[in-house]
Protein backbone atom coordinates (compact mmCIF):
# COMPACT_ATOMS: atom_id res chain seq x y z
CA UNK A 1 0.00 0.00 0.00
CA UNK A 2 1.54 3.29 -1.10
CA UNK A 3 0.98 6.63 0.53
CA UNK A 4 -1.61 8.55 -1.52
CA UNK A 5 0.73 11.54 -1.76
CA UNK A 6 3.64 9.50 -3.05
CA UNK A 7 2.33 9.40 -6.60
CA UNK A 8 1.36 13.07 -6.58
CA UNK A 9 4.50 14.53 -5.05
CA UNK A 10 6.27 14.75 -8.45
CA UNK A 11 3.54 17.18 -9.56
CA UNK A 12 5.20 19.71 -7.29
CA UNK A 13 8.11 19.63 -9.76
CA UNK A 14 5.67 20.54 -12.51
CA UNK A 15 4.47 23.57 -10.56
CA UNK A 16 8.07 24.55 -9.88
CA UNK A 17 8.90 24.29 -13.58
CA UNK A 18 5.89 26.45 -14.46
CA UNK A 19 6.98 29.00 -11.86
CA UNK A 20 10.50 29.19 -13.28
CA UNK A 21 9.15 29.50 -16.82
CA UNK A 22 6.85 32.36 -15.77
CA UNK A 23 9.74 34.13 -14.03
CA UNK A 24 11.91 33.62 -17.11
CA UNK A 25 9.20 35.13 -19.29
CA UNK A 26 8.84 38.10 -16.94
CA UNK A 27 12.59 38.77 -17.18
CA UNK A 28 12.72 38.38 -20.96
CA UNK A 29 9.74 40.47 -22.02
CA UNK A 30 9.31 44.21 -21.79
CA UNK A 31 10.08 47.42 -23.67
CA UNK A 32 13.53 45.95 -24.27
CA UNK A 33 13.46 42.22 -24.77
CA UNK A 34 16.41 40.32 -23.42
CA UNK A 35 16.86 36.98 -25.23
CA UNK A 36 17.15 33.94 -22.95
CA UNK A 37 20.87 33.13 -23.58
CA UNK A 38 21.85 36.71 -22.71
CA UNK A 39 19.42 36.69 -19.80
CA UNK A 40 21.08 33.61 -18.36
CA UNK A 41 24.55 35.14 -18.69
CA UNK A 42 23.54 38.53 -17.25
CA UNK A 43 21.76 36.89 -14.35
CA UNK A 44 25.04 35.60 -12.99
CA UNK A 45 27.48 38.18 -14.45
CA UNK A 46 26.38 41.79 -14.09
CA UNK A 47 28.44 43.40 -16.90
CA UNK A 48 27.22 46.89 -16.03
CA UNK A 49 25.55 47.32 -19.46
CA UNK A 50 22.08 48.72 -20.01
CA UNK A 51 20.50 45.25 -20.26
CA UNK A 52 22.13 44.16 -17.06
CA UNK A 53 20.87 47.27 -15.29
CA UNK A 54 17.34 46.78 -16.57
CA UNK A 55 17.50 43.19 -15.44
CA UNK A 56 18.98 43.68 -11.99
CA UNK A 57 17.47 46.99 -11.02
CA UNK A 58 14.02 46.73 -12.55
CA UNK A 59 12.86 43.39 -13.85
CA UNK A 60 14.33 40.96 -11.36
CA UNK A 61 13.02 42.75 -8.24
CA UNK A 62 9.64 43.29 -9.85
CA UNK A 63 9.33 39.74 -11.17
CA UNK A 64 10.26 38.28 -7.79
CA UNK A 65 7.92 40.65 -5.94
CA UNK A 66 5.04 39.78 -8.26
CA UNK A 67 5.77 36.10 -7.75
CA UNK A 68 5.97 36.34 -3.96
CA UNK A 69 2.85 38.49 -3.70
CA UNK A 70 0.92 36.07 -5.89
CA UNK A 71 2.11 33.22 -3.70
CA UNK A 72 1.01 35.09 -0.56
CA UNK A 73 -2.45 35.65 -2.03
CA UNK A 74 -2.77 32.03 -3.17
CA UNK A 75 -1.80 30.78 0.27
CA UNK A 76 -4.18 33.22 1.99
CA UNK A 77 -6.98 32.01 -0.26
CA UNK A 78 -6.26 28.34 0.48
CA UNK A 79 -6.27 29.05 4.23
CA UNK A 80 -9.52 31.01 4.12
CA UNK A 81 -11.13 28.24 2.12
CA UNK A 82 -10.46 25.74 4.91
CA UNK A 83 -11.46 28.21 7.60
CA UNK A 84 -14.80 28.78 5.91
CA UNK A 85 -15.02 25.28 4.38
CA UNK A 86 -15.85 26.81 1.06
CA UNK A 87 -13.85 26.82 -2.19
CA UNK A 88 -15.31 30.23 -3.07
CA UNK A 89 -13.50 32.00 -0.24
CA UNK A 90 -10.93 34.52 -1.42
CA UNK A 91 -9.46 37.47 0.47
CA UNK A 92 -10.67 39.89 -2.19
CA UNK A 93 -14.19 38.54 -2.72
CA UNK A 94 -14.88 38.36 1.02
CA UNK A 95 -13.71 41.89 1.74
CA UNK A 96 -10.52 41.04 3.63
CA UNK A 97 -8.39 42.81 1.04
CA UNK A 98 -10.87 45.69 1.17
CA UNK A 99 -10.41 46.01 4.93
CA UNK A 100 -6.65 46.02 4.51
CA UNK A 101 -6.82 48.53 1.67
CA UNK A 102 -9.07 50.86 3.65
CA UNK A 103 -6.64 50.83 6.55
CA UNK A 104 -3.68 51.53 4.25
CA UNK A 105 -5.48 54.41 2.52
CA UNK A 106 -6.39 55.88 5.89
CA UNK A 107 -2.74 55.62 6.90
CA UNK A 108 -1.70 57.27 3.61
CA UNK A 109 -4.21 60.04 4.15
CA UNK A 110 -2.90 60.96 7.57
CA UNK A 111 0.54 60.98 6.00
CA UNK A 112 2.11 58.11 7.92
CA UNK A 113 5.38 56.62 6.71
CA UNK A 114 5.19 53.59 4.35
CA UNK A 115 6.55 51.33 7.14
CA UNK A 116 3.17 51.62 8.80
CA UNK A 117 1.27 50.44 5.75
CA UNK A 118 1.78 46.76 6.45
CA UNK A 119 0.73 46.89 10.14
CA UNK A 120 -2.28 49.03 9.19
CA UNK A 121 -3.21 46.50 6.50
CA UNK A 122 -2.89 43.67 9.02
CA UNK A 123 -5.26 45.44 11.39
CA UNK A 124 -7.75 46.11 8.60
CA UNK A 125 -7.62 42.52 7.35
CA UNK A 126 -8.06 41.14 10.85
CA UNK A 127 -11.06 43.34 11.57
CA UNK A 128 -12.63 42.31 8.29
CA UNK A 129 -12.11 38.57 8.76
CA UNK A 130 -13.43 38.71 12.34
CA UNK A 131 -16.52 40.62 11.21
CA UNK A 132 -17.09 38.05 8.50
CA UNK A 133 -16.75 35.21 10.95
CA UNK A 134 -18.98 36.80 13.57
CA UNK A 135 -21.71 37.62 11.07
CA UNK A 136 -21.71 34.51 8.92
CA UNK A 137 -20.89 31.57 11.16
CA UNK A 138 -24.46 30.84 12.15
CA UNK A 139 -26.35 28.60 9.77
CA UNK A 140 -23.38 26.19 9.57
CA UNK A 141 -21.43 28.24 7.04
CA UNK A 142 -24.18 28.31 4.49
CA UNK A 143 -22.34 29.29 1.28
CA UNK A 144 -24.89 31.85 0.18
CA UNK A 145 -24.99 33.60 3.54
CA UNK A 146 -21.21 33.63 3.72
CA UNK A 147 -20.78 35.10 0.27
CA UNK A 148 -23.48 37.68 0.81
CA UNK A 149 -21.89 38.75 4.07
CA UNK A 150 -18.45 38.94 2.46
CA UNK A 151 -19.71 40.82 -0.57
CA UNK A 152 -21.60 43.31 1.58
CA UNK A 153 -18.53 43.82 3.75
CA UNK A 154 -16.49 44.39 0.59
CA UNK A 155 -19.07 46.93 -0.56
CA UNK A 156 -18.85 48.65 2.83
CA UNK A 157 -15.08 48.85 2.58
CA UNK A 158 -15.25 50.21 -0.94
CA UNK A 159 -17.67 52.91 0.22
CA UNK A 160 -15.17 53.84 2.94
CA UNK A 161 -12.41 53.79 0.33
CA UNK A 162 -14.46 56.16 -1.84
CA UNK A 163 -14.90 58.43 1.15
CA UNK A 164 -11.16 58.43 1.89
CA UNK A 165 -10.31 59.08 -1.75
CA UNK A 166 -12.66 62.03 -1.90
CA UNK A 167 -10.79 63.53 1.05
CA UNK A 168 -7.40 62.96 -0.60
CA UNK A 169 -5.52 65.88 -2.16
CA UNK A 170 -5.82 65.86 -5.97
CA UNK A 171 -2.15 65.33 -6.78
CA UNK A 172 -1.98 62.07 -4.84
CA UNK A 173 -5.22 60.69 -6.20
CA UNK A 174 -3.89 58.93 -9.37
CA UNK A 175 -1.21 57.11 -7.39
CA UNK A 176 -3.69 56.00 -4.74
CA UNK A 177 -6.17 54.83 -7.36
CA UNK A 178 -3.56 52.86 -9.24
CA UNK A 179 -2.33 51.26 -6.03
CA UNK A 180 -5.89 50.36 -5.18
CA UNK A 181 -6.48 48.50 -8.43
CA UNK A 182 -3.42 46.42 -7.84
CA UNK A 183 -0.11 47.83 -8.94
CA UNK A 184 3.27 46.20 -8.85
CA UNK A 185 5.29 48.98 -10.49
CA UNK A 186 6.43 50.45 -7.17
CA UNK A 187 7.34 47.23 -5.44
CA UNK A 188 11.08 46.97 -5.81
CA UNK A 189 12.11 45.09 -2.73
CA UNK A 190 11.27 41.39 -2.93
CA UNK A 191 12.75 40.56 0.47
CA UNK A 192 9.76 41.49 2.61
CA UNK A 193 7.16 39.47 0.67
CA UNK A 194 9.72 36.69 0.15
CA UNK A 195 10.56 36.25 3.80
CA UNK A 196 6.92 36.54 4.92
CA UNK A 197 6.03 33.95 2.31
CA UNK A 198 8.65 31.51 3.53
CA UNK A 199 7.64 31.94 7.16
CA UNK A 200 3.93 31.75 6.30
CA UNK A 201 4.39 28.62 4.23
CA UNK A 202 6.27 26.88 7.02
CA UNK A 203 3.65 27.84 9.59
CA UNK A 204 0.87 26.70 7.27
CA UNK A 205 2.62 23.40 6.56
CA UNK A 206 2.88 22.73 10.27
CA UNK A 207 -0.92 23.01 10.43
CA UNK A 208 -1.50 20.97 7.26
CA UNK A 209 -2.64 17.67 8.83
CA UNK A 210 -5.08 19.56 11.06
CA UNK A 211 -6.29 21.56 8.06
CA UNK A 212 -7.12 18.32 6.25
CA UNK A 213 -9.46 17.44 9.11
CA UNK A 214 -10.87 20.94 9.52
CA UNK A 215 -11.93 20.76 5.87
CA UNK A 216 -14.28 17.93 6.92
CA UNK A 217 -16.04 20.09 9.50
CA UNK A 218 -15.27 21.40 12.97
CA UNK A 219 -16.95 18.63 14.98
CA UNK A 220 -15.35 15.84 12.97
CA UNK A 221 -11.97 17.52 13.28
CA UNK A 222 -12.38 17.90 17.04
CA UNK A 223 -13.41 14.30 17.50
CA UNK A 224 -10.22 13.32 15.66
CA UNK A 225 -8.06 15.34 18.00
CA UNK A 226 -7.86 18.83 16.46
CA UNK A 227 -8.13 21.74 18.89
CA UNK A 228 -10.40 23.79 16.60
CA UNK A 229 -10.46 26.94 18.71
CA UNK A 230 -6.73 27.52 18.55
CA UNK A 231 -6.49 26.28 14.97
CA UNK A 232 -9.09 28.84 13.87
CA UNK A 233 -7.21 31.65 15.55
CA UNK A 234 -3.96 30.59 13.91
CA UNK A 235 -5.62 30.45 10.49
CA UNK A 236 -7.24 33.90 11.07
CA UNK A 237 -3.95 35.47 11.99
CA UNK A 238 -1.93 33.84 9.25
CA UNK A 239 -4.46 34.51 6.46
CA UNK A 240 -4.76 38.13 7.62
CA UNK A 241 -1.00 38.56 7.74
CA UNK A 242 -0.46 37.11 4.26
CA UNK A 243 -3.27 39.22 2.77
CA UNK A 244 -2.07 42.32 4.58
CA UNK A 245 1.51 42.06 3.32
CA UNK A 246 0.29 41.52 -0.24
CA UNK A 247 -2.22 44.39 -0.08
CA UNK A 248 0.10 46.86 1.60
CA UNK A 249 2.72 46.30 -1.12
CA UNK A 250 0.60 45.92 -4.21
CA UNK A 251 -2.95 47.03 -3.49
CA UNK A 252 -6.07 44.95 -3.71
CA UNK A 253 -5.32 42.30 -6.33
CA UNK A 254 -8.31 40.00 -6.54
CA UNK A 255 -9.01 36.38 -7.36
CA UNK A 256 -5.47 34.95 -7.20
CA UNK A 257 -6.54 33.37 -3.91
CA UNK A 258 -9.51 31.82 -5.67
CA UNK A 259 -7.94 30.69 -8.94
CA UNK A 260 -4.68 29.24 -7.61
CA UNK A 261 -6.08 26.81 -5.00
CA UNK A 262 -8.80 25.74 -7.43
CA UNK A 263 -6.31 24.86 -10.17
CA UNK A 264 -4.10 23.06 -7.70
CA UNK A 265 -6.94 21.04 -6.18
CA UNK A 266 -7.90 19.76 -9.60
CA UNK A 267 -4.36 18.51 -10.14
CA UNK A 268 -3.01 17.36 -6.77
CA UNK A 269 -6.12 16.80 -4.65
CA UNK A 270 -7.10 18.35 -1.36
CA UNK A 271 -4.32 17.19 0.98
CA UNK A 272 -2.90 20.41 2.38
CA UNK A 273 0.58 19.00 2.81
CA UNK A 274 0.82 19.12 -0.97
CA UNK A 275 -1.88 21.69 -1.70
CA UNK A 276 -0.24 24.52 0.24
CA UNK A 277 3.21 24.53 -1.40
CA UNK A 278 1.68 23.88 -4.82
CA UNK A 279 -0.79 26.75 -4.30
CA UNK A 280 2.03 29.10 -3.37
CA UNK A 281 3.85 28.18 -6.58
CA UNK A 282 0.68 28.44 -8.67
CA UNK A 283 -0.32 31.80 -7.16
CA UNK A 284 3.16 33.14 -7.84
CA UNK A 285 3.12 31.84 -11.41
CA UNK A 286 -0.30 33.32 -12.01
CA UNK A 287 0.51 36.80 -10.76
CA UNK A 288 3.88 36.73 -12.47
CA UNK A 289 2.22 35.99 -15.81
CA UNK A 290 -0.51 38.55 -15.17
CA UNK A 291 2.05 41.21 -14.33
CA UNK A 292 4.07 40.44 -17.45
CA UNK A 293 0.90 40.78 -19.50
CA UNK A 294 -0.01 44.01 -17.69
CA UNK A 295 3.39 45.47 -18.55
CA UNK A 296 3.49 44.40 -22.18
CA UNK A 297 -0.05 44.21 -23.59
CA UNK A 298 -0.52 47.96 -24.08
CA UNK A 299 3.14 49.03 -23.78
CA UNK A 300 4.41 51.63 -23.22
CA UNK A 301 1.38 52.05 -20.96
CA UNK A 302 0.76 49.68 -18.05
CA UNK A 303 -2.49 48.08 -17.01
CA UNK A 304 -3.23 47.64 -13.31
CA UNK A 305 -2.54 43.95 -12.76
CA UNK A 306 -5.66 43.63 -10.57
CA UNK A 307 -7.78 44.29 -13.64
CA UNK A 308 -6.26 41.30 -15.41
CA UNK A 309 -6.60 38.91 -12.47
CA UNK A 310 -10.24 39.96 -12.10
CA UNK A 311 -10.89 39.29 -15.78
CA UNK A 312 -9.57 35.78 -15.22
CA UNK A 313 -11.10 35.24 -11.79
CA UNK A 314 -14.65 36.46 -12.25
CA UNK A 315 -15.65 33.84 -14.86
CA UNK A 316 -14.11 31.08 -12.73
CA UNK A 317 -15.91 32.33 -9.64
CA UNK A 318 -19.26 32.35 -11.46
CA UNK A 319 -18.59 28.88 -12.81
CA UNK A 320 -17.81 27.54 -9.34
CA UNK A 321 -20.86 29.20 -7.84
CA UNK A 322 -23.05 27.73 -10.54
CA UNK A 323 -21.60 24.26 -10.20
CA UNK A 324 -22.01 24.30 -6.42
CA UNK A 325 -25.64 25.22 -6.69
CA UNK A 326 -26.12 22.32 -9.11
CA UNK A 327 -24.42 19.93 -6.73
CA UNK A 328 -26.19 21.23 -3.64
CA UNK A 329 -29.75 20.77 -4.82
CA UNK B 1 -12.71 -5.47 39.16
CA UNK B 2 -13.40 -3.67 35.90
CA UNK B 3 -13.21 0.10 36.00
CA UNK B 4 -16.09 1.71 34.10
CA UNK B 5 -15.07 3.38 30.84
CA UNK B 6 -17.63 6.12 31.08
CA UNK B 7 -19.51 7.49 34.07
CA UNK B 8 -22.30 10.05 34.00
CA UNK B 9 -23.20 11.70 37.29
CA UNK B 10 -26.45 13.66 37.40
CA UNK B 11 -25.92 15.01 33.92
CA UNK B 12 -28.42 17.50 32.57
CA UNK B 13 -28.81 18.08 28.85
CA UNK B 14 -30.44 21.17 27.41
CA UNK B 15 -30.86 22.64 23.98
CA UNK B 16 -32.39 25.96 23.03
CA UNK B 17 -33.40 26.67 26.64
CA UNK B 18 -35.30 23.38 26.92
CA UNK B 19 -34.21 20.70 29.38
CA UNK B 20 -34.04 17.41 27.49
CA UNK B 21 -32.77 15.16 30.23
CA UNK B 22 -32.44 15.58 33.99
CA UNK B 23 -30.04 13.95 36.47
CA UNK B 24 -28.85 11.27 34.11
CA UNK B 25 -26.53 8.87 35.92
CA UNK B 26 -25.16 5.71 34.39
CA UNK B 27 -22.00 3.69 33.85
CA UNK B 28 -20.76 2.21 30.62
CA UNK B 29 -18.50 -0.74 31.41
CA UNK B 30 -16.01 -2.25 29.01
CA UNK B 31 -17.55 -4.91 26.79
CA UNK B 32 -20.97 -3.30 26.80
CA UNK B 33 -23.09 -2.24 23.87
CA UNK B 34 -25.55 0.53 24.63
CA UNK B 35 -28.44 1.62 22.48
CA UNK B 36 -30.00 5.05 22.87
CA UNK B 37 -33.65 5.27 21.88
CA UNK B 38 -36.06 8.15 21.92
CA UNK B 39 -38.43 10.27 19.87
CA UNK B 40 -37.18 12.98 17.48
CA UNK B 41 -35.56 15.91 19.26
CA UNK B 42 -35.20 14.00 22.54
CA UNK B 43 -31.52 14.93 22.77
CA UNK B 44 -29.93 11.74 21.49
CA UNK B 45 -27.40 13.52 19.28
CA UNK B 46 -26.83 16.13 21.98
CA UNK B 47 -26.07 13.32 24.42
CA UNK B 48 -23.49 11.76 22.08
CA UNK B 49 -21.79 15.09 21.40
CA UNK B 50 -21.69 15.76 25.12
CA UNK B 51 -20.20 12.33 25.78
CA UNK B 52 -17.60 13.02 23.06
CA UNK B 53 -16.60 16.20 24.90
CA UNK B 54 -17.71 18.38 22.00
CA UNK B 55 -20.06 20.38 24.19
CA UNK B 56 -20.29 20.66 27.98
CA UNK B 57 -23.34 19.30 29.79
CA UNK B 58 -25.77 21.86 31.24
CA UNK B 59 -25.04 20.36 34.64
CA UNK B 60 -23.43 17.29 36.17
CA UNK B 61 -20.15 15.48 35.64
CA UNK B 62 -18.86 13.09 33.01
CA UNK B 63 -15.84 10.94 33.73
CA UNK B 64 -13.98 9.01 31.08
CA UNK B 65 -11.76 6.34 32.62
CA UNK B 66 -12.30 8.04 35.98
CA UNK B 67 -10.94 11.37 34.75
CA UNK B 68 -13.26 14.32 34.02
CA UNK B 69 -13.85 14.60 30.30
CA UNK B 70 -12.88 18.28 30.22
CA UNK B 71 -9.42 17.44 31.54
CA UNK B 72 -8.51 15.28 28.57
CA UNK B 73 -6.45 16.85 25.81
CA UNK B 74 -8.19 16.63 22.43
CA UNK B 75 -5.61 14.46 20.76
CA UNK B 76 -5.29 12.18 23.75
CA UNK B 77 -9.06 11.81 23.92
CA UNK B 78 -9.26 11.10 20.18
CA UNK B 79 -7.14 7.99 20.70
CA UNK B 80 -9.68 6.77 23.26
CA UNK B 81 -13.02 7.93 22.03
CA UNK B 82 -14.37 8.01 18.51
CA UNK B 83 -17.58 9.38 17.13
CA UNK B 84 -19.65 8.67 14.05
CA UNK B 85 -21.59 11.75 12.98
CA UNK B 86 -24.65 12.00 10.82
CA UNK B 87 -23.69 12.70 7.22
CA UNK B 88 -23.30 16.27 6.07
CA UNK B 89 -22.64 18.01 2.79
CA UNK B 90 -19.71 20.11 1.75
CA UNK B 91 -16.00 19.79 1.95
CA UNK B 92 -13.49 19.52 -0.82
CA UNK B 93 -12.76 17.00 -3.52
CA UNK B 94 -10.71 14.16 -2.11
CA UNK B 95 -10.68 10.36 -2.22
CA UNK B 96 -12.32 7.76 -0.02
CA UNK B 97 -8.93 6.33 0.91
CA UNK B 98 -7.60 9.69 2.06
CA UNK B 99 -10.77 10.32 4.03
CA UNK B 100 -10.43 7.01 5.87
CA UNK B 101 -6.78 7.84 6.47
CA UNK B 102 -7.85 10.96 8.44
CA UNK B 103 -8.97 8.49 11.12
CA UNK B 104 -5.30 7.92 11.87
CA UNK B 105 -4.72 11.58 12.76
CA UNK B 106 -4.79 11.11 16.56
CA UNK B 107 -2.04 8.51 16.24
CA UNK B 108 0.32 10.52 14.01
CA UNK B 109 3.67 11.73 15.28
CA UNK B 110 5.03 15.27 15.21
CA UNK B 111 5.57 15.42 11.44
CA UNK B 112 2.02 14.33 10.77
CA UNK B 113 2.96 11.81 8.12
CA UNK B 114 1.23 8.43 8.00
CA UNK B 115 3.46 5.40 8.37
CA UNK B 116 3.12 2.08 6.54
CA UNK B 117 1.25 0.78 9.59
CA UNK B 118 -1.27 3.63 9.37
CA UNK B 119 -1.84 2.90 5.69
CA UNK B 120 -2.35 -0.78 6.46
CA UNK B 121 -4.88 -0.06 9.21
CA UNK B 122 -6.84 2.31 6.96
CA UNK B 123 -6.80 -0.19 4.12
CA UNK B 124 -7.98 -2.94 6.45
CA UNK B 125 -10.91 -0.79 7.61
CA UNK B 126 -11.83 -0.15 3.98
CA UNK B 127 -11.66 -3.88 3.30
CA UNK B 128 -13.86 -4.70 6.27
CA UNK B 129 -16.59 -2.48 4.94
CA UNK B 130 -16.23 -3.79 1.40
CA UNK B 131 -15.20 -0.44 -0.03
CA UNK B 132 -11.98 -1.47 -1.83
CA UNK B 133 -13.42 -0.83 -5.28
CA UNK B 134 -14.38 2.71 -4.26
CA UNK B 135 -11.07 3.67 -2.63
CA UNK B 136 -10.10 6.18 -5.31
CA UNK B 137 -13.54 7.73 -5.68
CA UNK B 138 -14.48 11.20 -4.46
CA UNK B 139 -16.83 10.71 -1.47
CA UNK B 140 -19.16 13.37 -2.92
CA UNK B 141 -19.92 10.99 -5.80
CA UNK B 142 -20.84 8.06 -3.52
CA UNK B 143 -24.35 7.07 -2.49
CA UNK B 144 -25.58 7.81 1.02
CA UNK B 145 -25.08 4.21 2.11
CA UNK B 146 -21.56 4.08 0.69
CA UNK B 147 -20.65 7.30 2.46
CA UNK B 148 -22.07 5.99 5.71
CA UNK B 149 -19.88 2.90 5.37
CA UNK B 150 -16.91 5.17 4.63
CA UNK B 151 -17.56 7.11 7.84
CA UNK B 152 -17.65 3.82 9.76
CA UNK B 153 -14.34 2.89 8.14
CA UNK B 154 -12.88 6.20 9.41
CA UNK B 155 -14.00 5.22 12.90
CA UNK B 156 -12.49 1.74 12.61
CA UNK B 157 -9.21 3.27 11.39
CA UNK B 158 -9.24 5.56 14.43
CA UNK B 159 -9.34 2.47 16.69
CA UNK B 160 -10.93 4.14 19.69
CA UNK B 161 -11.72 2.31 22.92
CA UNK B 162 -15.22 3.78 23.13
CA UNK B 163 -17.26 4.34 19.98
CA UNK B 164 -20.16 6.79 19.96
CA UNK B 165 -22.38 6.33 16.93
CA UNK B 166 -25.15 8.61 15.77
CA UNK B 167 -27.52 6.43 13.78
CA UNK B 168 -24.94 4.10 12.25
CA UNK B 169 -27.59 2.32 10.17
CA UNK B 170 -28.80 5.48 8.46
CA UNK B 171 -28.84 5.29 4.65
CA UNK B 172 -28.04 1.57 4.76
CA UNK B 173 -30.15 -1.14 3.19
CA UNK B 174 -31.47 -3.80 5.65
CA UNK B 175 -28.75 -6.31 4.73
CA UNK B 176 -25.97 -3.81 5.35
CA UNK B 177 -27.66 -2.63 8.57
CA UNK B 178 -27.38 -6.06 10.13
CA UNK B 179 -23.92 -6.71 8.76
CA UNK B 180 -22.52 -3.41 9.98
CA UNK B 181 -24.03 -3.66 13.44
CA UNK B 182 -22.48 -7.12 13.72
CA UNK B 183 -19.11 -5.73 12.75
CA UNK B 184 -19.37 -2.83 15.15
CA UNK B 185 -20.34 -5.15 17.97
CA UNK B 186 -17.48 -7.48 17.06
CA UNK B 187 -15.04 -4.56 17.18
CA UNK B 188 -16.21 -2.69 20.21
CA UNK B 189 -18.40 -4.85 22.46
CA UNK B 190 -15.51 -6.78 23.90
CA UNK B 191 -13.08 -6.54 26.75
CA UNK B 192 -11.54 -3.10 27.04
CA UNK B 193 -13.92 -1.51 24.56
CA UNK B 194 -17.53 -0.41 24.40
CA UNK B 195 -20.03 1.30 22.16
CA UNK B 196 -22.94 3.64 22.58
CA UNK B 197 -25.19 4.12 19.59
CA UNK B 198 -28.29 6.06 18.75
CA UNK B 199 -30.75 3.88 16.88
CA UNK B 200 -34.21 4.43 15.49
CA UNK B 201 -35.04 0.81 14.87
CA UNK B 202 -36.32 -0.84 18.08
CA UNK B 203 -35.78 -4.29 16.60
CA UNK B 204 -32.13 -3.69 15.79
CA UNK B 205 -31.61 -2.16 19.22
CA UNK B 206 -33.15 -5.19 20.95
CA UNK B 207 -31.08 -7.63 18.93
CA UNK B 208 -27.70 -5.92 19.01
CA UNK B 209 -27.55 -3.99 22.28
CA UNK B 210 -27.17 -5.40 25.75
CA UNK B 211 -28.21 -2.14 27.45
CA UNK B 212 -30.69 0.52 26.49
CA UNK B 213 -31.03 4.17 27.44
CA UNK B 214 -34.48 5.59 26.81
CA UNK B 215 -34.64 9.38 26.46
CA UNK B 216 -38.08 10.92 26.35
CA UNK B 217 -36.89 14.46 25.75
CA UNK B 218 -38.98 15.94 28.58
CA UNK B 219 -36.30 15.43 31.22
CA UNK B 220 -37.27 11.84 32.03
CA UNK B 221 -35.13 8.83 31.15
CA UNK B 222 -34.78 5.14 31.93
CA UNK B 223 -31.76 2.92 31.52
CA UNK B 224 -30.90 -0.70 32.06
CA UNK B 225 -30.41 -4.10 30.53
CA UNK B 226 -32.12 -4.79 27.25
CA UNK B 227 -34.26 -7.57 28.75
CA UNK B 228 -35.95 -4.98 30.97
CA UNK B 229 -35.82 -1.84 28.84
CA UNK B 230 -36.60 -3.55 25.54
CA UNK B 231 -39.96 -4.74 26.87
CA UNK B 232 -43.36 -3.40 25.70
CA UNK B 233 -44.00 -1.34 28.86
CA UNK B 234 -40.89 0.91 28.84
CA UNK B 235 -41.03 1.30 25.07
CA UNK B 236 -44.71 2.31 25.17
CA UNK B 237 -43.78 4.80 27.91
CA UNK B 238 -40.93 6.11 25.72
CA UNK B 239 -42.87 6.72 22.53
CA UNK B 240 -46.29 7.44 24.07
CA UNK B 241 -47.63 4.79 21.74
CA UNK B 242 -48.58 1.18 22.44
CA UNK B 243 -45.74 -1.21 21.61
CA UNK B 244 -46.00 -4.99 21.65
CA UNK B 245 -43.75 -7.89 20.67
CA UNK B 246 -44.61 -10.45 18.02
CA UNK B 247 -42.36 -13.40 18.73
CA UNK B 248 -38.63 -13.87 18.70
CA UNK B 249 -36.19 -12.27 16.27
CA UNK B 250 -33.20 -14.42 15.44
CA UNK B 251 -30.46 -12.03 14.32
CA UNK B 252 -29.41 -14.28 11.48
CA UNK B 253 -32.36 -13.28 9.35
CA UNK B 254 -34.40 -10.18 8.67
CA UNK B 255 -37.90 -9.96 10.09
CA UNK B 256 -40.71 -7.85 8.77
CA UNK B 257 -44.36 -7.44 9.50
Amino acid sequence: MRHPLETRLPLLGLFLAAALAALGLALTLGSVSIPPPELWRLLWHDDGGIHARILHELRLPRALSAFFIGALLGLAGALMQVLLRNPLADPYVLGVSGGAATAVLAAMLVGSAPVWHAPAAFGGALVSILLLFALAHRDRWNAVRLLLTGVVLAAGWSALIGFLLSLAPGRRLPGMLFWLMGDLSDVLDPWLPGSILLAGLLLALAMAPALNLAARGALRAQSLGVEMGSLRIRIYLLASLLTAVAVSLAGAIGFVGLVAPHMVRLMVGADHRLLLPATALAGGTLLSLADTAARTLVAPMELPVGVLTALLGVPLFLYLLNRRRGAGS
Amino acid sequence: MNRPLLQLREVELARGGRTLCRELSLKVESGECWGVLGPNGAGKSTLLQTLAGLEPPAAGRILYRERPLAQWRRKELARELGMLFQLDEGGFTTTLFETVLTGRHPHLGTFGWETAADLRIAWQAIGELGLEALARRDPATLSGGERQRMEIAVLLAQQPRLALLDEPTNHLDPGHQVEILKRLRHHFARSGRALVMVLHDINLARVFCDHLLLLRGDGRWRAGEVAKMGAPEPLSWLYDWPVRTVGEEPESCLTFL
